[in-house]
C-alpha cells in the first residue's frame, strides 16, 4: 500500500509521510531536536559579519561617503541577520526522519527536496559524532554508513537519548552479510 | 544411536570443524618469492624515477653513468634484503605472510576470506618468466589486497590452486553439534575441477603461456560445453570453447579484428589526442628561436590554411592507428568465460591478465554506445564490481568487455547477470497519479526513438508483454522493455542544454568587445538537438530483479542494476522538477562506483522504482537467507543444548 505522492511543495509542519511507507512505523515522523537552531545559525552569523566588514572595507577604500558606508553596513547587516534567522529555521522545517520496520527514511532540503531510504540491513555502521557546538546544545550526529560511499544518512542534530534508541534499533536488525 | 530411535538425529559423521594440518605436498612451508624479485623491482620504481635519473646522468656528464649504476645496485641490494625476509605460506586454512627488515610484519588471512586471486604479466615478468599474483580479501581497508610480485609460473598456479581449493571452503561454524555449513565453490577451469593446469601441450602449441587450446584442436573426450539455464542458443562469436576445460560459457572472445574495431570506434580515440598533447608539449620545451624557425619554415612551404588541413589529414589515419594499437595493446586475447557462478577473465598483449570475478560481486552492469557504434550494431559492456571488500574505501573495479555485438548483448547480459533471465513483472501500482494518458502502462511511447530500429507500433504495457517476449526490445537489444521519460522532461532536457548559450555568447561578448561573439548563439541550434537526443535517451524500466536506466545525449549508457546489490536510494527533486511533477531516483550500490540515477521521472513513479530496489522479494533475498540461517542455527543449537 503506498500512501498519496508528496506533490506539495510548501507543505507547512512536518513533511508528509514518504510514500513509501508500507512497513510498520517504529519510530514516527520526527524532527530533529529544536536545539540545533542554537547553532545552526553561526555560519549565517559569521558571512554576515564578514560581508558587512567587506561592504564597509570597500566603501572606505573607495571613498564613499560616510553615509552611504553607513547605510550599506547596515543593510548587509540586516540581511544577514535575516538570513541567520530565518534560513535555519526553514531549514529545520524541513528536516524530518522516519524508522519503519525494515528502513530509515529522510527528508531534507529546502531548494533540493532531498528523500533518502536506507534499509537497516544494509547499514554496516553508525557513528555519533559530537562538534563543540553540538556538544554545547546537548545534540548528537548520527551517521549512518553503507557499503556505498554515496549513501546519504546523517541526521545532523537529535537528541542523544534518541540518538541511542536509534542505534540500538538499527543494529539490532542490520545483519549485513560479507556477501557485498 | 540405533536406526529405530527416532528422536535421535541420524548418524552423520561430521567433518573436523578445523581442517587437519596440511601435508607437507600441501606446501606448508614457508616459501619466498622468485630469485628475480630483486631485480625485477627495480622497474617500476625506475619508471617513475626516470626522469630525474636522466637528468642527474646529463649533469654528472662522465660520472652521472657510474652514480646510475651505484644507485641500481643499491637499491637492488636492499630489495635483496626485503626478499630475503618475505616469506608466504598457506598453513591450516589461513594465508600467512611474513616481510619486513627492520620491522616484523606477519598477516594472516584466512583462505575462506579470499575473493578472488589474479595474476598479472607484464612485460617484465614475460621476460623473466615469472607472474605477478594479486590476492583479494573480503577485508577492507587497506591491507585488504595482498600482491606477491615475483612467483614462478608453477609456483603462482600453485598458489591459486590452494587457495581456491573447495577443500577450504568449509566455514569453522562455533556452535557446538551444528553441521559446519559447506561453501560450495566452482570448479576450476581445468579438466579435473581444479585450479592447475593440465600438463603443457607439446611445443609450438600454445602461445603466452595461457592455457589455449592445443594445436590439433578440439580434445577428442573433451566435455561439451554446458549451457546455464536462461542463455540463449549459441555462443556469442561462434568460436570453439576452450578445450581441455570442464564445461563453461563463452561470453565474449575477440579476435584482433575486433579489438581494432573497438578501438577505432570506442573512446580510445581520445589516446591519439594524448599525442597530440604530447608534440605541442614538446613544441612548447623548445627554445622560442627554434619553434619559430621551424613553424617559419613549414608556413613558408605551403601557407598556413593548407598547412592545418594537411595537419588534419594525416592525423586522422595516425588517431586510428593510435587507438587501435592501444586497444589492441590493452585487450589481446580477450576471453570472458563463466564457469558457475565465477566470471574468468583473459586479456593483454604485453601486459597480461588473468582476473576472477564472482556473480554475486557485481554491483551493476553498464552498457556503453556511441553514435558510430550504435551504427554498426555494437555496444560495449562493463561489469562493476565493488573491489576487495565490504568496507567502503575500497576501490571500484571494473571489468570491460570493449565489444559485444547487439545480438548477443541478451545472452551476455543473462549470463552475467541472472536477474534480467526473470520475466518481466511489474508491480500493480506503476500508473502515473498525473501526465498524459498514454504513460499509464510503462510502455514505448515516444515515437521518435526509430534511431534504434524500434518498431513504433510497439506501445502499450509492459503488463502487455507476454513472458517469453524477452528477445531484443526495441531499446538497444536489451531483453527489457523500457518506458520513456515523460513529455515534461523534454522541456527540461532542451533547456538544460540551450540555456548556457547566450550566457556564454554574453560573456564572451563582454570579455572580446566584438560584435561577433554574438554569432555564439546559433550553438542554440545544435545544443537544441543534443538535448532532445539526451530526451529520447532517457529510459528506464524494472524486472523482478533488476532496474534499468538509459541515459545521456550521445554516448548512451544504460546501467542495470541486481536489485539484490542496492544498497539505499535517494529521490531528489529542484524547485523546477517540483513545478512539473518530475523527481530523480539515485540507486546507491556498494562500493565507489558510479550510483544509478533515473533522472526526469515522475515523482511517483520514483517512488515506486525505489520501493522495488529496496524492498522486493528479490531485494531482500539476503536479508531473508540470513534470518534463515540465523534462526536455523538458533534451533539446531537449542535443540542440541535442550
Amino acid at each position: 500500500m503506498t500512501s498519496a505522492p508528496d506533490a506539495a511543495a510548501g507543505a507547512p509542519g512536518p513533511a508528509a509521510a514518504p510514500a513509501s511507507l508500507s512497513h510498520p512505523v517504529i519510530i514516527g515522523v520526527q524532527r530533529l531536536s529544536p536545539r540545533v537552531l542554537l547553532f545552526w545559525g553561526v555560519p549565517w552569523a559569521i558571512l554576515t559579519l564578514l560581508v558587512a566588514l567587506g561592504v564597509g572595507a570597500v566603501g572606505l577604500a573607495a571613498d564613499w561617503a560616510t553615509i552611504t558606508i553607513i547605510v550599506s553596513v547596515l543593510f548587509a547587516l540586516g540581511v544577514g541577520g535575516l538570513a541567520t534567522v530565518v534560513l535555519p529555521r526553514l531549514r529545520y522545517r524541513r528536516w524530518s526522519y522516519c524508522v519503519t520496520d525494515d528502513r530509515l527514511e529522510l527528508s531534507h532540503g529546502v531548494v533540493v527536496r532531498v528523500e533518502s531510504s536506507v534499509p537497516h540491513f544494509r547499514v554496516q555502521h553508525i557513528d555519533l559524532r559530537q562538534g563543540p557546538l553540538q556538544r554545547l546544545a546537548g545534540v548528537v550526529d548520527l551517521q549512518i554508513s553503507t557499503a556505498s560511499a554515496a549513501s546519504d544518512a546523517t541526521l545532523p542534530g537529535v537528541e542523544p537519548e534518541r540518538a541511542e534508541q536509534i542505534r540500538a534499533l538499527v543494529l539490532s536488525r542490520a545483519e549485513a552479510d560479507d556477501a557485498v | 544411536m540405533t536406526p529405530s530411535d527416532p528422536a535421535e538425529p541420524p548418524a552423520v559423521s561430521h567433518p573436523p570443524l578445523i581442517p587437519a594440518a596440511p601435508t607437507a605436498a600441501d606446501g606448508a612451508a614457508p616459501r619466498r618469492l622468485h630469485g628475480l624479485s630483486p631485480v625485477l623491482d627495480v622497474f617500476p620504481v625506475a619508471r617513475q624515477a626516470l626522469l630525474p635519473l636522466v637528468v642527474l646522468a646529463w649533469s654528472f656528464e662522465g660520472l652521472g653513468l657510474g652514480i646510475l649504476v651505484v644507485v641500481a645496485a643499491l637499491f637492488v641490494g636492499y630489495r635483496a634484503l626485503a626478499w630475503s625476509r618475505f616469506s608466504y605460506a598457506v598453513v591450516d586454512g589461513t594465508l600467512r605472510i611474513e616481510h619486513g627488515i627492520v620491522q616484523r610484519h606477519v598477516r594472516e588471512v584466512p583462505v575462506t576470506r579470499i575473493q578472488q586471486v589474479d595474476l598479472r604479466r607484464q612485460l617484465r615478468h614475460r621476460v623473466a618468466g615469472v607472474v605477478a599474483v594479486r590476492i583479494d580479501t573480503a577485508g577492507g581497508g587497506s591491507g585488504a589486497e595482498v600482491v606477491l610480485d615475483c612467483l614462478s609460473d608453477a609456483a603462482a598456479l600453485a598458489l591459486r590452486a590452494e587457495l581456491l581449493d573447495p577443500r577450504h571452503r568449509t566455514e569453522p561454524v562455533a556452535a557446538p553439534g551444528s553441521l559446519p555449513v559447506p561453501v560450495t565453490h566452482p570448479p576450476g577451469p581445468y579438466a579435473d575441477g581444479g585450479w592447475m593446469p593440465p600438463p603443457p601441450p607439446p611445443p609450438g602449441g600454445v602461445g603466452f603461456g595461457w592455457p589455449g587450446p592445443p594445436p590439433g584442436g578440439a580434445v577428442p573426450g573433451a566435455p561439451a560445453p554446458g549451457l546455464y539455464p536462461g542463455a540463449g542458443p549459441g555462443f556469442p562469436g561462434a568460436v570453439p570453447p576452450v578445450t581441455g576445460t570442464v564445461a563453461g560459457q563463452v561470453l565474449a572472445r575477440l579476435s584482433t579484428r575486433d579489438l581494432v574495431i573497438s578501438g577505432i570506434t570506442g573512446s580510445g580515440l581520445l589516446a591519439g589526442l594524448s599525442i597530440v598533447g604530447f608534440v605541442f608539449l614538446v613544441l612548447g620545451e623548445l627554445p622560442d628561436a627554434a619553434a619559430e624557425e621551424v613553424g617559419g619554415r613549414v608556413a613558408a612551404l605551403f601557407g598556413t590554411v593548407l598547412v592545418v588541413a594537411v595537419a588534419l589529414i594525416v592525423a586522422l589515419p595516425v588517431f586510428l592507428a593510435v587507438a587501435a594499437g592501444a586497444s589492441i595493446l590493452r585487450d589481446h586475447g580477450f576471453t570472458l568465460v563463466r564457469y558457475g557462478n565465477d566470471l574468468h577473465v583473459q586479456r593483454g598483449l604485453l601486459d597480461q591478465r588473468e582476473a576472477t570475478l564472482a556473480l554475486h560481486r557485481i554491483q551493476a552492469v553498464w552498457v556503453l554506445d556511441n553514435p558510430v557504434r550504435r551504427r554498426l550494431g555494437l555496444v560495449s559492456v562493463q561489469l562493476q564490481s565493488a573491489g576487495s571488500g565490504s568496507d567502503v574505501a575500497g576501490q571500484v573495479a571494473t571489468t570491460t568487455i570493449p565489444l559485444v555485438r547487439r545480438s548477443d548483448l541478451a545472452t551476455v547480459l543473462a549470463a552475467v547477470l541472472p536477474s534480467i533471465a526473470d520475466p518481466v513483472g511489474m508491480p500493480a501500482d506503476l500508473s502515473d497519479a498525473a501526465g498524459p494518458a498514454s504513460l499509464a502502462h510503462a510502455g514505448v511511447s515516444n515515437q521518435a526513438d526509430v534511431s534504434d530500429g524500434s518498431d513504433p507500433g510497439a506501445g502499450g504495457g509492459l503488463a502487455d508483454v507476454p513472458d517469453t517476449a524477452l528477445a531484443a526490445g526495441p531499446f538497444a537489444g536489451l531483453p527489457v522493455r523500457l518506458a520513456a521519460a515523460p513529455a515534461a522532461a523534454r522541456r527540461r532536457s532542451v533547456v538544460r542544454f540551450v540555456a548556457p548559450v547566450p550566457m556564454v555568447a554574453l560573456l564572451l561578448g563582454l570579455v572580446t568587445r566584438s560584435p561577433w561573439a554574438a554569432l555564439v548563439v546559433l550553438l542554440a541550434v545544435p545544443a537544441g538537438a543534443l538535448g532532445l537526443a539526451r530526451f529520447r535517451a532517457l529510459a528506464h524500466g524494472i524486472t523482478s530483479g533488476t532496474v534499468v536506466a538509459r541515459s545521456g545525449a550521445l554516448i548512451h549508457r544504460t546501467a542495470l542494476v541486481p536489485v539484490a546489490r542496492t544498497q539505499s536510494h535517494r529521490v531528489e527533486s529542484s524547485p523546477f522538477q517540483r513545478r512539473l511533477g518530475l523527481a530523480t531516483l539515485t540507486i546507491q550500490v556498494a562500493g565507489r562506483g558510479r550510483t544509478v540515477a533515473l533522472v526526469d521521472l515522475y515523482d511517483h513513479r520514483c517512488r515506486v522504482v525505489g520501493d522495488h530496489a529496496l524492498g522486493s522479494a528479490e531485494a531482500r533475498r539476503d536479508e531473508l537467507a540470513v534470518r534463515r540461517r540465523t534462526l536455523g542455527l538458533l534451533e539446531r543449537s537449542a535443540i542440541s543444548t535442550g
